[in-house]
Formats: structure tokens, sequence, C-alpha cells
């Protein structure tokens, strides 16, 4: 699965850029076409010669086969645990400065192939300077980086930079080029034609979640979020395997922030790159990182794990620290929901006869939730007063989760947040399908942590289901 | 040749018709901005990657300006004798002056991010000079134009004082030898008009150069809010909402 990546490396001299464009380009194609009708344009893609080396069959191939979105995300998970190798290996790296200072100290990490490795920790840790040592923007000192198990400085330092896509904090766009132009900035290098270039700039754009009518438009003519966009689509023009990510959603607001994360997981998702994302954010690293890796100030590794066990079991006071204090609760967004046992005992349709109140009433359960025609929470009632004497006073419902999807986290917070104590449980279309008392989620909680220290490999998809799908409804 | 004479009536001994002297003046003018440009690129890209250049480059230039173009041609006259060379190399020497800081100051400011984007993706040196400097730096570049040429239509006039090599500044001089004060009004309202038409023409150059640049604040913030209104996705409204 290696040999394409090779392909990239080759030799020194413009003709292995010119043997790469067809493939990249042909790549390109056929991984943004595949909009809806997703499964047979992937094996279009696979014929054309596994140009996606990195997509393994449960990851990318999942709607074709028939595999559920869990199933996938599961595969993205265990391409995380190493299950899929490694891709860029950092061996006892040291960056030093001539005026002594140590950027990065005897770093050593294995970056695994087509996940997101993300690098945090707090400023003077070293991570943009160990971002920078992998296209060899900065040097290292002593110790070797290795891609694909060749020293990243075998090859021409270009060829190296033009198979790693770069997105930086406040995008870096070129001013004095159009949106479409800076998208085919490294097509153009790697001798595309003006028209092909634009157009797989256009396709690009389009994957990025951008009108096209902006494609003619200048930089400052964009806000700062559509810029960051236009900077992640210049970054995957080419198609490189890799993607270098320093800070890029830090200079933007937090709302903004929050769905450029959640486009960045959907494009992982359909793509699969290998990305190595830098950030102060622990919160960040957490949602969007299959493994998070914690750098200390002098640039010494603290822990390298899976943001689940990072939040389980922090190797340091250092970490535990830097994850803050509710670490609890937000390891709580790696567990699913579907675990939850609901009632559906206190739960009175719309139109429901006396028998039925009574019955609601007699659940034991001190309230009983009103449901409309088309079963949507409509309120809490007092169980005792029962719906019989005309309209009863209703408590709002809240945020209702959507049960199996959200995590225990949002059913925990739908609880708190509720007037009742109660969460309510809906299903994707929003009709109630239980609910569910603090109570219960407590136990569901400590049964899950339970069975998490049982078999710690069949739990950790949990994860990747929970957190995902939160990002990215 | 009486008072009578009209106002583009030009004396016989500067044999060249009013716009053959137009012609020469500009060329005079041109030249040494031209030539200044040339050198001032590399000079002032040498002084982007080596800092310690630019103060002495900077100091050089300097003092050189603040040598009178009259000291020049006395020096030069023995090398290039009373011909326009000897008017245009102190002008080229004196456009330096301000080519230089412009050029500096304008390729200094491209933004860091801007040149980390271009270095990650892989442009060399050169390229990256030519891709995204140097074009970042246009509208540095032609504010010194501007400067150097207007300084340098108005200096050719100097020219006249080593016989005839000021194009239209010989006309002050001929004011005087034929009691014309036409002739002086002549040449200080065509230099001017020159100096601003030119001026007027390498404003459209940089408004041609650079479309990217916000026109005006009004227009900029037309262009942001229509930008705000296009994008069809939620996300991308809700981001505007919250910028």
């Amino acid at each position: 699965m290696n040999r394409p990546f090779a392909e990239w490396r080759g030799g020194p001299g413009s003709h292995t850029v010119v043997a790469v464009c067809p493939r990249a380009e042909r790549t390109a194609r056929s991984a943004v076409r595949v909009t809806p009708g997703r499964g047979t344009r992937r094996s279009t893609r696979r014929r054309d010669g596994d140009a996606q080396p990195r997509m393994e069959p449960g990851g990318l191939d999942s709607p074709g086969t028939g595999l559920s979105e869990t199933d996938r995300r599961q595969a993205v998970h265990a391409r995380s645990r190493g299950v899929f190798g490694t891709l860029i290996q950092i061996e006892s790296v040291t960056k030093r400065y001539p005026d002594g200072t140590t950027a990065v100290d005897g770093l050593s990490l294995e970056i695994p192939d087509g996940s997101i490795t993300v690098l945090v920790g707090p400023s003077g840790c070293g991570k943009t300077t160990t971002l920078r040592m992998i296209n060899r923007m900065v040097e290292q000192t002593s110790g070797r980086i290795l891609l694909d198990g060749a020293d990243i400085r075998e090859q021409p330092v270009s060829t190296l930079r033009r198979s790693m896509g770069y997105v930086i904090q406040n995008a870096g766009l070129f001013p004095h080029r159009t949106i479409v132009d800076n998208i085919a900035t490294v097509p153009r290098m790697l001798g595309w034609d003006r028209r092909r270039a634009r157009e797989r700039a256009r396709e690009l754009m389009e994957r990025v979640g951008l009108d096209g009518a902006l494609a003619r438009r200048y930089p400052y003519q964009l806000s700062g979020g559509q810029q960051q966009r236009v900077g992640v689509a210049r970054a995957l023009a080419a198609d490189p395997p890799v993607l270098l990510m320093d800070e890029p959603f830090s200079a933007v607001d937090p709302i903004v922030r929050k769905s450029l994360q959640a486009e960045l997981l959907r494009i992982q998702e359909e793509l699969g790159k290998t990305i190595v994302f830098v950030t102060h954010d622990i919160d960040e690293a957490i949602r969007i990182g299959d493994m998070v890796a914690v750098l200390r100030t002098g640039g010494k590794l603290a822990q390298f794990a899976p943001p689940d066990e990072l939040l389980s079991s922090p190797a340091d006071a250092f970490v535990e620290d830097f994850l803050g204090t509710d670490r609890g609760i937000r390891r709580l967004s790696f567990f699913g929901s579907d675990g939850l046992e609901l009632t559906t005992q206190p739960v009175l349709p719309a139109g429901a006869d006396a028998a039925q109140a009574a019955r609601a009433a007699a659940s034991g359960a001190p309230y009983v939730l009103l449901t409309d025609a088309e079963g949507r929470p409509r309120g809490w009632a007092e169980a005792k007063g029962g719906p019989a004497g005309g309209e009863p006073e209703l408590l709002p419902t809240g945020r209702p989760f959507v049960a199996g999807r959200e995590s225990l986290r949002d059913a925990l917070d739908c609880a708190v947040l509720s007037p009742t104590g109660w969460a309510v449980a809906v299903d994707d279309q929003g009709k109630v399908v239980g609910v569910v008392s603090q109570e219960a989620i407590g136990a569901a909680i400590r049964s899950a942590h339970a069975a998490r220290q049982d078999g710690d490999g069949a739990g950790g998809a949990d994860r990747a289901d929970a957190t995902r799908a939160g990002a990215v409804t | 040749m009486s008072g009578g004479a009209g106002f583009f009536d030009i004396p016989s001994d500067l044999q060249h018709s009013y716009a053959g002297l137009i012609g020469i003046h500009m060329q005079e003018a041109m030249i040494p901005v031209g030539i200044g440009l040339a050198v001032a690129l590399p000079l002032g890209q040498l002084c982007v990657r080596f800092r310690w250049l630019y103060p002495p480059v900077l100091w050089v230039t300097t003092v050189l300006y603040a040598i009178p173009s009259l000291t020049f041609f006395v020096f030069l006259i023995d090398y290039t004798g009373a011909t326009r060379t000897t008017v245009m190399i102190p002008l080229t020497v004196y456009s330096l002056v301000v080519l230089v800081p412009a050029i500096v100051d304008g390729v200094r400011s491209v933004p860091q991010d801007t040149l980390s984007a271009a270095t990650a993706m892989g442009l060399g040196p050169v390229q990256r000079y030519l891709q995204v400097q140097l074009p970042l730096a246009v509208p540095a570049i032609i504010a010194g134009l501007r400067v150097a040429t207007a300084s340098s239509i108005s200096l050719v006039s100097v020219g006249a004082l080593i016989g005839n090599q000021g194009a239209l500044g010989n006309l002050l001089q001929d004011a005087i030898l034929y009691h014309r004060s036409n002739l002086a009004l002549n040449s200080v309202v065509t230099i001017a008009v020159l100096a601003v038409l030119t001026d007027i023409v390498l404003v459209l150059l940089r408004m041609a150069l650079t479309p990217w640049l916000p026109r005006s604040g009004k227009a900029a913030g037309r262009a942001a809010r229509a930008t705000a209104v296009e994008p069809s996705t939620e996300a991308a409204l809700l981001e505007d909402a919250a910028s």
C-alpha cells in the first residue's frame, strides 16, 4: 500500500513531477464527484490505480460496501490505534537554535497513516517547530524524520513540500491572486495547464463548502472563515497524501471555528489524509484528533494517546492540568448513548385516553411528558394533576438528545438542564423514543466506565461515533 | 525675433520643435528612472535578504543625493562630454534614493503568513520573489516611481547649464537670451503638465496591476457585505453574522 507514495517521492527532477500529475488529477476528479452516489465513484477511483492507498476498505469504501457510519468510524479509530501503520516517523528529533534555546527536545512520534494527529501544548512547547520540521521549513539539529520509511532529506525539498498540503493561521492566501488562482497554485507549479488547474480549483471550492461565485474574488473580499476554507482547498489542490495544519482555526471566532472543524472532519472522512494538526486548544485537539500528542514547554513529549485515553488516564500532573478540571465530563462524549435504558411509561401521546393517563401517572415518575400529534415533545406535566381537567401547566422540555447518535455527555447535559431532571430522547426525526432520569444516566456512565476498563479495544470505537456525530451535526 | 512670436514658437538655436523638446525631455527624464529601477530592484532584494546591507546602501544613496547636479556635471564632463548622458547619470543616481527604500519596504511588507505559505508550497527563493514578493510590492514600488519620476522631470532642466541639454529647460535660458518671458512660462507650465500626466499614467498603471487591492474603504465595505449575503450554506451565513 505504500507504493504510490514512493511515486510521489520519486527521483529528483521535473519528470517526477510530471509522472505524478496525471494520477493526482485523476484522483482529484473522482474524489470530488462523489457526493451523493459515493460508492460507485469510490470503486472507479480504486481502478484508477489505487490512487489513495491510505483508504483502507473499511474506511473509505464503506458507503459502497454497505457498512454503517459507525463501522466506518470504528475503522478510523482502529487506524489511529496503529492498525494501519505509520506514515511519518519522528525519531528522537531535537531542534536547538544558535542562541541556545531548545525548541524540541528528543521528540519521537509515530504519526499514523490516514488519520488526524494533533500536536497540542502551551506556547513555546515546540509544536509548530515540529510541524515545520516535517516539511523542512525548519531543519532539525539532530535525529531524523522518516516519511513512509525514507528520510525526508533524501528528496528535493520542493518535491517534499508539494507532497504536503500546508494550512496556516490566517490562511496566508496570496492577496494578489483570485480565489481560484490561489487554490490552483500547486497544480500550476506541477505543470498543469491553466484551464485544468482552475477546473480542479472550482471542484475543491465546492468540496470545502465555498460558493462558486467567489472564484473570481480576491482574498480581501472574503471573511476570515471563508479565507480559511480557501486555505484548506489550496492545501488539498494537488491531492497530497499529507496535510500539515498550523493552528488553522485559531484566528476565527468560536462559531466559525466550530463549523470549520466539522467541515475538516467531513472532508477527512471523504479523503482520509494523514493530517498533522497543531493547536494550543485542548478542546479542539480532543474534538478532531484521532491521536493527540501533548507537548510540554521545552519541547518534550508529555503524552501521546487517543483523546479518550488522554482524558481517562493522563500521564502526569502536567497533562492533567492541561486537560482542565472537567475531563470526566468531557470524556463522556466518547461514550455512546445507545446503552441507555429509556422508558416510555411516563410518555403520554397526544389524544391519550384517561386510562393511559392514569397508567403514565402511576409509573412512579413525578412528571409525565406530553407529546404532540407527530410524537414531538410538548412539555412536562405534573403526574398528580393529570391531563383530564383541561390543559395542565407545562414545563419546558429543553433540548432533547438523539438516542444512539449523541453521546452520554449530551444525554447528561439534557438531564441537567431539564427542569424535571429527566432527559428526553428523540430519534432523527425529532419523535420521542423515551425518557431517562439523571439516576439512570449515572448508572449508565458507571457501567460504561466498567466496560471500558474490561475490554478497551471493543469500547474504543464509541469515542469516534459520539464526537464525530456531535461535530458533524 | 521680437516679443510678437507665439507661445509655442521655439527659437531656432534649440533645433527642435515644441513637440520635439517634449520628446527629448521625457526621454531624459524617464531613461534615468528606468535604469534606476533596474538597479534598485536587485539592490533592494539584496537589502531584504541581507538586512545588514540596507543601512549602508541607504547611507550611500542619500549622500549621493546630497551632491548637487552641477558638481556631477563638472566631474562627468571630462568623461561623457556635454551630452545627455552627462545629465542622465546624476538623475539615475538621484532616483535610487527614492526607489531603493520603496522596494525594500514594499517587499518587506509582504505578510509573513503569505511567505510561509509560499515556501510550504515548494516555491524556491526565485519563484517566491517573482510570483509573490514582487507583485505584492507593486503598490510601494509605484509610489516610489511617482516621486522619482516627478523629481526627474523637473530636474532635467538643469541640463541647460551644460549647453542645451536641458530639453524644455533650455527655454528658460532662451527666455533670458531673447527677452521672451512667455518661453519661461511655457517651460514651467509644460514641465508641470508633463509631471502631472506622467503621475496619472503611473496611478492608472498601478490600478491595472493591482486589482486585488481594496479600492477604497467604501468599496471594500460594499464588497464585504455583498460577500456576506451570497454564500448559500448555513455555516457560511453563520460565520459572516459572527464576524
